[in-house]
């Protein structure tokens, strides 16, 4: 339309930039190609994927959580569909970190993104010996300590006490270099206050957020649907709560976030990083959509592109907030 | 991969038959094999579903649609049962959807095999009906494979699919139902016991005479646990199909466990290692 105003005079400037739009971003020394990350958890160990997906187009890869010894994980059931997302109490399965260190990590550590290797302790000791077992191996960009898995018989106290989360992650601190990024709770009543005491633990970087608690009933039966009777609720149910509390770290902090929960499509990620995420992650879109996190690459790129935004850090905390006017005040009187 | 609906028609009361075209699914699935399929909805329902393949058939005309042609067809039967299903029961012909697959493992022949038999409950026998498929495709000359024996089991009389299938491959079919509108009256393992007392079916002894007779088994949990309890009574191995809330199908979610036996807890996949599972394997 803009053309056929012009039509007859010099042609219009065009609105976009020269060259590719710019997504690389750093976090915590971690550079990344793109914002765009696998929430743990979500990704398996990456092999589970590379049938569906370009490994190498993710911004960095977020592993499942590695706990001290082998875990089998809950009964069955373990998950539930709920309204725009799902329950899940799987309990942390894994292999326990020797086994990952020996069977998962040689295929890891020859992908190109930046690995950061997810764990989770049963005490402030476990997180820094897990924490040290990690650092001293060989391809490990970073260390996202899980202190926030509800499923877990007293995961989730470390996250929503502010002096245990600032006790764990300071011995983490003194366990290794590697940046450090606490994944914390959201079933907190002041996110905030625990966001600080992980800053002052010596955190690099703060993941936010991990799944709330909720609860899905039978009403056949009348017993809940998980064997675990509650479970970690995921997916873009938990989008809002999550951007919100993105939003009011930003604010308080100055620690470099990775934002999460719900994130289907690219506009899902550009709220998180306007809402003052400097990368985000993909987590449970991955089952529905194991090329998900490709289509939230590709779709920032577009977005860019078509909104001539050379570079993606432009909307890291870009948040506009209107004042409020009295004008409007008076309208709705 | 996208896929878009060639038919969906119901064929009994609450079944319905979907056939889907994709452009890049093998035809050459094997049974017992699943595919994740998920319309195009946002929100609730959320999770795509998962369903036993029951035919795939060649790059074909017909199906009544052009979108179908020259393409393979992948082919489901599924029961309404829920949010998911009804979703599915309302797609039309051209709309668009989404199939992840094949997947998981599936049924395996021993080379000796001699006697096959197939017992299937409910909305248990698409990929029941696959192996009956494959397994007349099995009979080579000179082999020892000598027959299928077909179970079929339900409620009532609208719960006894395919059984046109399973005449065609070859196979000789016992029909039971609860309510004795169809068959004999009874549950499924009625029918079975006494088939395995008789002297056509190879006995318990000696053991490798047995191994000779293999067990295919998909229907509710309920039905499997009684076959699964059966087989160990006769000593006849036995493969059955699982099934389990999944959120992916292909072993991250890790949410589709079940018990084995073994030392302590341990869990297996139900989309990774199964869903067919030899029946001493599992913790009934």
């Amino acid at each position: 339309m803009v053309r056929a105003e012009r039509a007859g005079g010099s042609p219009p400037p065009d609105p976009r930039p020269p060259g590719p739009v710019k997504l690389e971003v750093e976090i915590a020394g971690i550079r990344m190609q793109n914002p765009v990350m696998t929430a743990s958890g979500t990704f398996g160990y990456a092999s589970e994927f590379e049938q569906y997906l370009d490994l190498n187009r993710l911004g960095a890869l977020v592993v499942k959580t590695i706990t001290r010894l082998p875990r089998a994980g809950n009964p069955p059931p373990r998950i539930v569909e709920t309204p725009a997302g799902m329950l899940n109490a799987i309990g942390l399965q894994n292999v326990g970190i020797e086994a990952f260190i020996r069977e998962k990590l040689p295929y890891l550590r020859k992908l190109e993104p930046p690995l950061i290797v997810n764990v989770a302790g049963e005490s402030v000791e476990d997180f820094r010996d897990l924490t040290k077992r990690i650092s001293d191996q060989e391809g490990v960009a970073g260390i996202e300590l899980n202190i926030s898995c509800p499923n877990v018989a007293g995961g989730l106290d470390f996250s929503t006490d502010p002096n245990l989360a600032y006790r764990v992650v300071k011995a983490a601190r003194d366990a290794t270099l590697l940046p450090l990024i606490p994944k914390l709770s959201p079933n907190v009543t002041d996110i905030v206050a625990i966001a600080r005491a992980v800053a002052d633990a010596g955190a690099d970087a703060i993941s936010l957020i991990n799944t709330l608690v909720g609860m899905a009933i039978d009403v056949r039966t009348r017993r809940p649907k998980l064997a675990n009777v509650t479970g970690g609720l995921s997916g873009p149910a938990i989008r809002p709560v999550a951007v919100r509390m993105v939003c009011q770290v930003a604010q308080a902090v100055r620690l470099p976030i990775i934002g999460m929960g719900g994130i289907v499509t690219a506009e899902d990620a550009l709220e998180f990083l306007i809402a003052g995420a400097t990368a985000v992650a993909v987590g449970t879109a991955n089952f529905i959509d194991p090329t998900a996190p490709v289509k939230v690459i590709e779709g920032l790129e577009q977005f860019c592109a078509a909104n001539g935004i050379p570079d993606i850090c432009q909307f890291i905390g870009g948040l506009q907030i209107p004042p409020r006017t009295e004008e409007r005040g008076r309208s709705t009187e | 991969m996208r896929a878009s609906v060639v038919f969906n028609r119901q064929i009994s009361p609450a079944y319905l038959h979907l056939g889907v075209a994709a452009p890049t699914f093998p035809v050459s699935f094997r049974a017992g094999e699943f595919v994740m399929v998920r319309p195009p909805w946002v929100g609730d329902p959320f999770l795509p579903r998962a369903f036993s393949l029951y035919r795939v058939s060649g790059p074909t005309s017909g199906g009544g649609s052009r979108t179908g042609d020259s393409l393979p067809v992948i082919e489901i039967l599924y029961k309404v049962l829920g949010k998911g299903t009804q979703c599915l029961a309302r797609m039309e012909p051209g709309q668009g959807i989404e199939i992840l697959g094949p997947l998981g493992n599936a049924f395996t022949l021993p080379g000796d095999l001699e006697q096959a038999v197939l017992v299937a409950g409910g909305i248990g026998v698409p990929p029941i009906a696959a192996l009956a498929t494959q397994l007349a495709q099995f009979r080579i000359p000179h082999s020892a494979f000598r027959n299928v024996e077909v179970f079929l089991g339900g409620r009532t009389s609208e719960d006894i699919l395919c059984v046109k299938d399973f005449e065609e491959a070859g196979a000789s079919v016992h029909i039971t139902t609860e309510d004795a509108s169809l068959g004999t009256r009874g549950l499924i393992t009625d029918l079975l016991r006494p088939f395995l007392l008789t002297p056509q079916a190879p006995r318990a002894e000696p053991r490798d005479e047995a191994s000779r007779l293999t067990m295919y088994a998909c229907g509710p949990p309920a039905m499997l646990a009684a076959i699964a309890r059966l087989a160990e009574e006769f000593a006849v191995p036995c493969q059955v199909s699982v099934e389990a809330n999944m959120a992916c199908g292909f072993g991250a979610c890790m949410g589709c466990a079940i018990e084995v036996k073994a030392e302590g807890k341990s869990y297996k996949l139900v989309c990774k290692d199964g869903p067919v599972f030899d029946s001493r394997e599992i913790k009934w």
